[in-house]
């Protein structure tokens, strides 16, 4: 009984010290998870104000690159503008003198042409006068050739009406033995023209 | 030979008509009765030239048929290379102008020739002539219209001499 006994002290004391180191390691626990939710919080709160923090700072940066691009685009807009008026003003120039020398080119070639033209309506008038002239002449000789040839044809007529008013007449009476001597003379006058 | 045909075929007109005989005559050496050769000589060919043959051919019976038809080529043959020449008259000539015309022109020629002859009243006298190549008018009327245009031409000088 005594070591039943013992043992059982001895037991409940292990028993006492497991659970006193059970208790021990319980708190530790509880306070290391109390530790950990402390540190996920601040952490927590650290990310968000760092997150405020680089939003702030985005936000400043894009009012600064606002402000930074409407200053470039003034200073932009306000060079190209001195450069657009100084190209103006060297292409006014440049017009003014481009202008000039096509003036004076004009105007010296309008002179020349000028001296073309006179020199060409001298010789075309000269040209002119000569074909009116030799136009009337052929006018002239046209006329005399168209005159001639009515005459031709008038003397030919005539001698067509003539002929054959002759024909009637002439024809009765020219006998048989008429007709036989003038075959008969036109035979010899044949023979005297080799045509035999 | 040549001398019969200078008097039978004067004109064309003679040519065909002895051509168109001989033909017959051609046609009759083969046949008999009244087609035969001699038959159709003495009855269906002209007098002239049926003497004409009769005389060259002595047409005797049994003659031989090679002879004849010999006879009728050469004669042929003759009759178409005699030359022919073109003469136009005013009037319709009688058979003895013709041969006027005829015996001068061969005459003049030195041999016979056959005279191809139109009529052409208006030509009034005269004589044109075509031969070889050649055309030579030789007419009242050509005479005539030659008159009146130098006269015409005399009358338009004198005119224009006035004028002036």
């Amino acid at each position: 009984m005594g070591i039943e006994l013992i043992a059982i002290v001895l037991l409940s004391a292990v028993l006492a010290v497991v659970l006193a180191g059970y208790d021990q390691r319980v708190k530790e626990i509880n306070s290391l998870k109390e530790e950990q939710e402390e540190t996920e919080r601040k952490a927590r709160q650290q990310a968000l104000r760092i997150i405020e923090d680089a939003r702030n700072k985005a936000i400043s940066i894009l009012q600064q690159v606002t402000i930074d691009t409407q200053r470039q685009k003034e200073l932009l807009d306000s060079q190209v503008g001195e450069i657009t008026q100084q190209q103006l003003k060297e292409y006014k120039q440049y017009l003014q003198k481009v202008s000039k020398e096509i003036e004076k080119g004009v105007e010296a070639q309008a002179k020349d042409y000028q001296k073309i033209l006179e020199i060409e309506t001298v010789g075309a008038e000269k040209v002119v006068a000569a074909k009116i002239e030799e136009g009337y002449i052929k006018a002239e000789k046209d006329v005399e050739v168209y005159k001639q040839k009515l005459m031709d044809k008038a003397r030919e007529e005539i001698v067509v009406i003539i002929a054959e008013a002759s024909q009637e007449l002439l024809g009765k009476t020219i006998t048989i033995d008429d007709q036989t001597e003038l075959i008969m003379q036109a035979l010899e006058e044949a023979k005297k023209q080799h045509v035999f | 030979m040549s001398s019969d045909i200078q008097a039978l075929v004067q004109t064309r007109r003679d040519l065909g008509i002895l051509m168109s005989q001989l033909e017959l005559l051609e046609q009759s050496l083969y046949k008999t009765g009244e087609e035969h050769f001699d038959a159709v000589v003495d009855s269906r060919i002209t007098n002239d030239i049926a003497e004409m043959i009769k005389r060259d051919l002595s047409v005797e019976k049994g003659q031989e048929i090679n002879t004849r038809r010999e006879y009728l080529r050469e004669l042929k043959k003759t009759l178409l290379s005699i030359k022919q020449i073109r003469v136009t008259l005013a009037i319709n000539p009688t058979r003895k102008l013709i041969e006027k015309i005829h015996n001068k022109i061969t005459r003049f020629c030195g041999y016979t020739v056959i005279l191809d002859i139109k009529v052409d009243p208006s030509l009034l006298a005269g004589i044109t002539i075509a031969y070889e190549g050649k055309y030579l008018d030789y007419t009242f009327m050509k005479k005539w219209r030659e008159f009146i245009k130098q006269k015409l031409e005399k009358i338009s000088l004198e005119m224009l001499e006035v004028k002036r």
